[in-house]
């Protein structure tokens, strides 16, 4: 290396590495910045909303999005949470636990007086420790992992676990349906499909004194799925529950249909929220499953009653799960407000507290809405897939 | 100052664990590796940081026993590369780190399985995060040159004429695939250390994608390309964050243009400007040709 | 012996998409990460035409999701892998650029495709195609069973006849003995590429189609998995060669449909990535190592 062509190179390097680091300097600080807006005093309180817009989720992020967006517009209009106007932030968190982190930092700098986030585990799991050491309270819907509400007493979850319904659904299977044996079809690499279809579900069957003829697990990638229909085939069983992840519910209830299988089919929480509209109506009307909310007009308590009104109205959709587990959010941080007197962090966060000691509040899922171990617990109902659109199971 | 980290923390940890694994397929890449094993080194190194952590190790302990052991499984592998070409090895190691997913979700007592770990205690300080990555970059920056960044490039380029000029092939190759594992298993120690969650997600198809895309767009055979790689994949996303599903498309054509029309990524494409600056400003004194994949030893 | 059934048209929807893969991994030295996306491609259009026009015949359905296929292929070949070539100065670099830009490529592919979606997984209407069974011997036979099966024969024969008779087949081998030899005796890389990759992608849309069908399960991420058990294929087989990527694609199928019958599913991941991993180390020419391609 000549001493004249190392001269050069270092001029070279000197002004591409100072380019480099000013550019990377730069960037950082303009991403992950935020906006820096002061503390909500009396008559106003700071709401984030974080959701999986884009990314594998974002059919139920979107929905969370809608949803916050509705109900903050309507309850800003009837006169505020506990008389306080919503600044409503919503943000895109991608599916993406590391997106996630830095979003759920950027609220606890600039102000924000709770959180709510939905929906997969894995980024709850990575946000939750960072709003509990703010003391920022956060409140989760959907998350059926496990480990999130345990990180600390900020952090809540509006929706209730899966496996609470499952004893009424198993009980409407035995009544009403009037089956006597199921098979059960699940995937083995999702936490949620495991504990629900291969723990909850065969312990409630065998409460109900329905025989499981089959239980046959998959992975949530699997494409053979014709052997899997074969062995649900198996027997003649009366009831097929069919509970994996995204497309692979679609592909197994077309092949159960195709084979013949006139039986009655139900599934868990993925098939609902209009994942049933791919499937034309002959192979879709009469599927069953359960969730803590179903968009019908017949809901036993008024608070339901209101919310599926004014959604319809407002948005011409009929709400799905998603949508009242988001505003029931609002409204557990309203209660909270109402209990506390005051809408900062530190408000409602003894807010949350005092509500669910005193029993809970009234939301769209239920009237009331109870607590344990800062997990929502709701009656549940029983939903059938008729028409092209949810319907509460008729028989409860 | 402070602030800015406080302000950034997560922002400054997902660089760094991208830096890091960037650094690790880097390492191996320069030496003509074309190893894909880098998330398996990962994961390896995540699930065991995490358990060590669980069960109350302490945390310098915990990664120089990753490092260490994935540098030595890697070693042990080793022989096994040297008669694997380009793609079958590229194949092998990315089937390897694809093995070591589906045991994740198997093997469930010590990985947890579809949920993974959780609520491991995050014990380590940002400093001393900052600093790893630091002394990653000098590392990689000091053994780019002098005789052995030599030894390492003509390697990459021809293996046949490099054993029959005398460098030892066989030993530059394992020892690049060892500091690549080593690197590799620090990224897995990091990020469970700072976000106390580990999963089959990090272990994914798109965590391979994603490291490799941080080289690319960095500069591949650049020893600043991943860090700038990382910088720039980790700020894009906060960035797109309200275009919705475009924002993926985005992302996608982003690095589709960067590795089909300037190969030499984003430092390339500084190169090239401030070559073009120099010219300007001082025309007469700068004859030479732009840089192209030809080896100029302690230019890079 | 239902199993059977089964196991044998999945295996010829493993062959058909293998097929592509190995003739570009073969002749051109390009490992196609984007080959299950183009496959989803050939999906995606089929459920976007029936659901968009009303009683399309499925023909037609067919002709145009393969030539859309055909269209990506050729596309990523004029400007992806011809511009790598073009530019690249050694092998190695050449590898990792196209191998990297398939990735992206498929990344793409995927976030289109996750628009259109609207990331909810989609299913054929009924009326698009008819599915009947038949039950022979007391073992249910799908008509679509069949003709996955007819044609899988039809393209392998082709893709066979390609290669060992047709001038451009010859060529295509001549290129991955020798690449600079046969360029320059006047071995055309360029029009060769285009028609491998067009022919590829054909494939993997038919292929596409035809599962679709058969599963009703549309979804932007279904040719992802796809793509790492065809590895497992080609990498057992052979790189190259027909007969033997066949018979692997069917003896994978079969493997894989007894074992969810008979075992438990979730090993299967572990078993398919343990056997490349197996054979790369051990016999990384594959079963029914040809001349024509080196390891």
């Amino acid at each position: 290396m000549t001493r004249r062509s190392a001269g050069k190179t270092s001029w070279k390097r000197m002004s591409f590495a100072a380019i480099g680091t000013a550019a990377a300097l730069a960037l950082t600080a303009c991403a992950g910045g935020g906006t820096s807006e002061p503390t909500a005093d009396g008559d106003s309180i700071k709401i984030t909303v974080l959701a999986d817009v884009t990314g594998p989720a974002a059919f139920y992020g979107e929905a969370i999005k809608a949803s916050a967006e509705f109900t903050v517009e309507k309850i800003n209009a009837d006169g505020g949470l506990a008389g306080r106007t919503i600044e409503l932030s919503v943000r895109d968190t991608a599916s993406a636990a590391s997106t996630a982190a830095s979003l759920m930092n950027d609220a606890i700098l600039d102000g924000t007086d709770a959180v709510i986030f939905g929906v997969l585990t894995e980024e709850a799991l990575t946000i939750a420790p960072l709003a509990q050491e703010a003391g920022l309270p956060l409140i989760n819907v959907q998350v059926g992992g496990d480990g999130v509400v345990e990180t600390g007493d900020a952090i809540w979850r509006i929706t209730p676990p899966q496996p609470n319904f499952v004893p009424t659904y198993a009980e409407y299977i035995a009544d009403v349906v009037g089956a006597k044996t199921a098979a059960i079809f699940y995937d083995s690499d999702n936490a949620a499909t495991v504990k629900v279809a291969a723990e909850a579900l065969p312990a409630a069957f065998d409460d109900v004194g329905i025989k499981v003829l089959n239980s046959v697990a998959s992975t949530s990638t699997e494409t053979e799925l014709t052997t899997a229909v074969t062995k649900l085939l198996e027997g003649n069983p009366d009831f097929i529950h069919v509970h994996a992840i995204g497309s692979q519910n679609i592909a197994v209830i077309t092949q159960l249909r195709r084979a013949g299988f006139t039986g009655t089919i139900g599934g868990g929480t993925a098939i609902g929220a209009g994942a049933l509209s791919a499937l034309d109506d002959d192979q879709a009307n009469g599927i069953i499953y359960y969730s803590s909310f179903v968009g019908s007009r017949d809901l036993p308590h008024e608070t339901g009653r209101a919310f599926v009104e004014a959604f319809e109205e407002a948005t011409g959709e009929q709400p799905n799960t998603f949508h009242a587990e988001t505003y029931d959010a609002f409204g557990f941080i309203g209660a909270a407000i109402e209990a506390s007197g005051d809408s900062s962090r530190e408000g409602v966060l003894t807010g949350l507290a005092k509500v669910a000691e005193a029993g809970g509040f009234a939301g769209a899922q239920a009237d009331p809405i109870t607590f344990d171990n800062r997990s929502a617990v709701t009656p549940g109902f029983v939903i059938e897939w008729r028409d092209g659109h949810e319907t509460l199971a008729p028989g409860q | 100052m402070i602030d800015f980290f406080t302000a950034n923390a997560p922002l400054l940890r997902n660089i760094s664990v991208l830096a890091l694994l960037g650094y690790s397929v880097h390492l191996a890449l320069r030496a003509g590796v074309f190893s894909f094993a880098t998330i398996g080194f990962f994961a390896l190194s995540g699930y065991l940081s995490a358990n060590l952590l669980l069960a109350g190790w302490a945390w310098p302990v915990v990664l120089a026993l990753t490092v260490v052991v994935g540098f030595i499984l890697a070693l042990l592998i080793s022989p096994v590369l040297t008669r694997l070409r380009h793609l079958y090895l590229a194949m092998a190691t990315l089937a390897f780190t694809l093995f070591i997913q589906s045991l994740a979700f198997s093997w469930d007592t010590y990985t947890g399985g579809a949920q993974g770990l959780f609520a491991v205690p995050r014990v380590l300080p940002i400093g001393f995060m900052l600093a790893l990555v630091a002394v990653v970059v000098l590392l990689t920056w000091a053994t780019s040159r002098g005789r052995l960044g030599r030894a390492t490039a003509a390697v990459r380029h021809d293996e046949l004429l490099s054993a029959s000029l005398g460098v030892n092939t066989n030993g530059n190759q394992a020892g690049a695939f060892a500091a690549s594992a080593a690197v590799g298993a620090a990224a897995g120690f990091v990020q469970v250390s700072t976000t106390g969650v580990f999963g089959p997600e990090n272990v994914s198809f798109g965590m391979v994608v994603q490291s490799l895309t941080v080289l690319v767009v960095g500069g591949a055979l650049y020893w600043a390309g991943p860090l700038v790689g990382a910088v720039i994949i980790g700020v894009l996303p906060l960035y797109l964050t309200n275009a919705g599903n475009w924002s993926l498309i985005l992302q996608a054509v982003v690095v589709l243009l960067i590795v089909v029309y300037q190969p030499d990524g984003v430092i390339g494409i500084v190169k090239r400007a401030v070559h073009w600056l120099v010219r300007f400003v001082r025309p007469r004194s700068d004859t030479s040709v732009p840089d192209t994949d030809t080896v100029k030893a302690g230019e890079r | 012996m239902q199993y059977i059934i089964n196991g044998l048209s999945l295996g010829a929807i493993y062959a058909l998409f293998a097929l592509g893969l190995s003739i570009s991994w073969a002749g051109l030295n390009i490992l196609n990460l984007a080959h299950g996306a183009v496959f989803m491609a050939g999906a995606l259009t089929a459920w976007w035409l029936t659901t968009t026009v009303p009683a399309v015949p499925f023909a037609v359905v067919l002709v145009l999701a393969v030539a859309v296929c055909a269209a990506i292929g050729l596309l990523m070949e004029l400007l992806i892998f011809r511009r790598i070539r073009r530019q690249s100065t050694d092998e190695g670099q050449q590898t990792l650029a196209t191998v990297i830009a398939t990735v992206a490529t498929s990344s793409l592919l995927i976030a289109i495709a996750s628009q259109i979606t609207r990331n909810q997984p989609q299913g054929l209407p009924q009326s698009a195609f008819v599915v009947e069974s038949y039950t022979v011997w007391g073992v249910r036979v799908t008509n679509i069973q069949i003709i996955i099966l007819v044609c899988a024969a039809l393209a392998s024969w082709a893709v066979a006849w390609f290669i060992k008779r047709s001038k451009q087949g010859q060529a295509l081998r001549a290129l991955s003995v020798d690449r600079d030899m046969a360029t320059l005796l006047g071995v055309s890389t360029d029009r060769l590429s285009m028609a491998t990759m067009a022919g590829a992608g054909a494939m993997a849309g038919l292929a596409g189609v035809l599962l679709a069908v058969q599963t009703n399960a549309v979804d932007a991420h279904m040719g992802e998995v796809l793509l790492f058990k065809a590895f497992a294929i080609i990498i057992i087989a052979g790189v190259g060669s027909i007969g033997a990527t066949v018979a692997a694609a069917f003896a994978l199928a079969m493997v894989e449909t007894l074992v969810a019958a008979y075992w438990i599913s979730s090993m299967r991941d572990v078993v398919v990535f343990a056997l490349i991993m197996g054979f790369l180390i051990l016999r990384p020419q594959g079963i029914a190592s040809r001349a024509w391609q080196r390891a």
